[in-house]
């Protein structure tokens, strides 16, 4: 049985960017036994200096920019990347393939539209196989079926990408065994220009089976989106952006749910990648998302 | 609704196939699965869009569509994998 949440709507008057702190929601190891994988060295944080004048906007239909360095993760049994599901959504009248990331126990953050889109859904999926992790054929944590996610009025009423944000609700508590992300509200300031990791299930390199990595920076920060220019493709819908503080990288942080390509994304900086960005009342919904999993 | 299939070199359907949309404005990185005819229907924004098919038997090449078509030719997937 799918389920709505009834939540708080948009204050387009709160000042997002006077929010002073970041607010951060800590992950969890899990139990499944740690694994040094030689790919954490791909792993990115912090911010860059970025001098020079913004590049024209420029229309792009690709989602790979330039020469695709993407990497295949092979060590999916390690964190960060076994915290990673691959989706297989059933719609209606079509099946769709998407990714997650977990936040909690049993609850897997993505995007809206992995579970409800109109046009292409005709509304709610129907169920949704969760795989953390997912190497090929391999499944080293197992896979469950979902039928509950939560998403934003905003987002089934108006389809608003801003607001294109969900959870999937897990009957069993595979976050455990997995790990969790920590998730956070970052001010702009420190998303401004930082380095952040997306990783997921791309269509055409491993046929929504296979995970793939890419970092780069950010390049602009809205009230409620972040752009980057990080390879992503059809598939990634609903992967982690992630960063790190200082030279930590063993806590991944979540500061976005990637859900666009270029289309229609063009900024002061060019044509990027886009993600709803937590922010501080997304957080708040996500936080309590997560306790009504018990989380 | 557009509506298209996904095909091999000799013409025969192929289920599963992952068919991805990249266009000039905002719409989901969620690629669809053909049916076990090869086939798929999509409510598009009215827009041009590039539609691309992916398999491990191959890649169809992509195939630009304008904002108001509503069937596109077939997707045939080349020799080779991705």
């Amino acid at each position: 049985m799918s389920m709505q949440s009834v939540s708080n709507p948009p204050d387009d008057d709160l000042d997002i960017e006077a929010a002073p702190a970041a607010e951060i929601v800590p992950g969890k190891r899990g139990t499944a036994p740690i694994i040094d994988s030689s790919f954490a060295q791909l792993l990115v944080g912090g911010q860059d200096d970025v001098g020079g004048p913004a590049a024209p906007p420029v229309q792009r239909t690709r989602t790979v920019f330039g020469p695709d360095e993407r990497v295949r993760i092979l060590d999916t049994k390690a964190a960060p990347w076994r915290m990673i599901c691959a989706l297989g959504i059933e719609g209606s009248t079509a099946s769709f393939v998407g990714s997650g990331a977990l936040i909690g126990p049993k609850t897997v953050l993505t995007a809206g539209h992995c579970v409800f889109h109109k046009a292409l859904m005709g509304g709610w999926a129907k169920r949704i196989t969760v795989i953390p992790g997912r190497n090929g054929a391999d499944f080293p944590f197992g896979s469950t079926v979902a039928t509950r996610f939560v998403t934003l009025d905003d987002w089934t009423e108006r389809q608003d990408p801003d607001f294109d944000v969900a959870v999937i609700r897990l009957e069993e508590p595979i976050g455990d065994a997995t790990g969790t992300f920590a998730f956070a509200s970052l001010p702009k300031a420190e998303l401004k220009n930082a380095r952040v990791n997306i990783s997921g299930y791309p269509a055409d390199r491993g046929y929504g089976e296979e995970q793939y990595f890419h970092a780069d920076q950010v390049t602009s920060v809205g009230p409620h989106r972040v752009f980057y220019q990080v390879d992503t493709y059809g598939g990634q819908s609903g992967a982690p952006v992630w960063t790190y503080r200082g030279d930590d990288r063993t806590n991944p942080i979540q500061v976005a749910i990637h859900a666009y390509g270029v289309g229609g994304a063009t900024t002061a900086s060019g044509a990027a990648n886009s993600a709803p960005r937590i922010t501080p009342e997304l957080l708040r919904q996500i936080k309590a998302w997560l306790a009504e999993d018990g989380g | 609704m557009v509506a298209g299939r996904v095909i091999d070199t000799a013409g025969a359907p192929v289920a599963g196939a992952l068919v991805a949309f990249e266009g000039a404005v905002p719409f989901p990185e969620m690629p669809l699965r053909t049916d076990a005819d090869g086939r798929f229907r999509i409510r598009l924004p009215a827009a041009p869009f590039t539609v691309t098919a992916h398999h491990r038997t191959g890649r169809a090449a992509p195939v630009e569509i304008g904002a108001a078509e509503e069937d596109i030719p077939p997707l045939v997937l080349g020799g080779g994998a991705d």
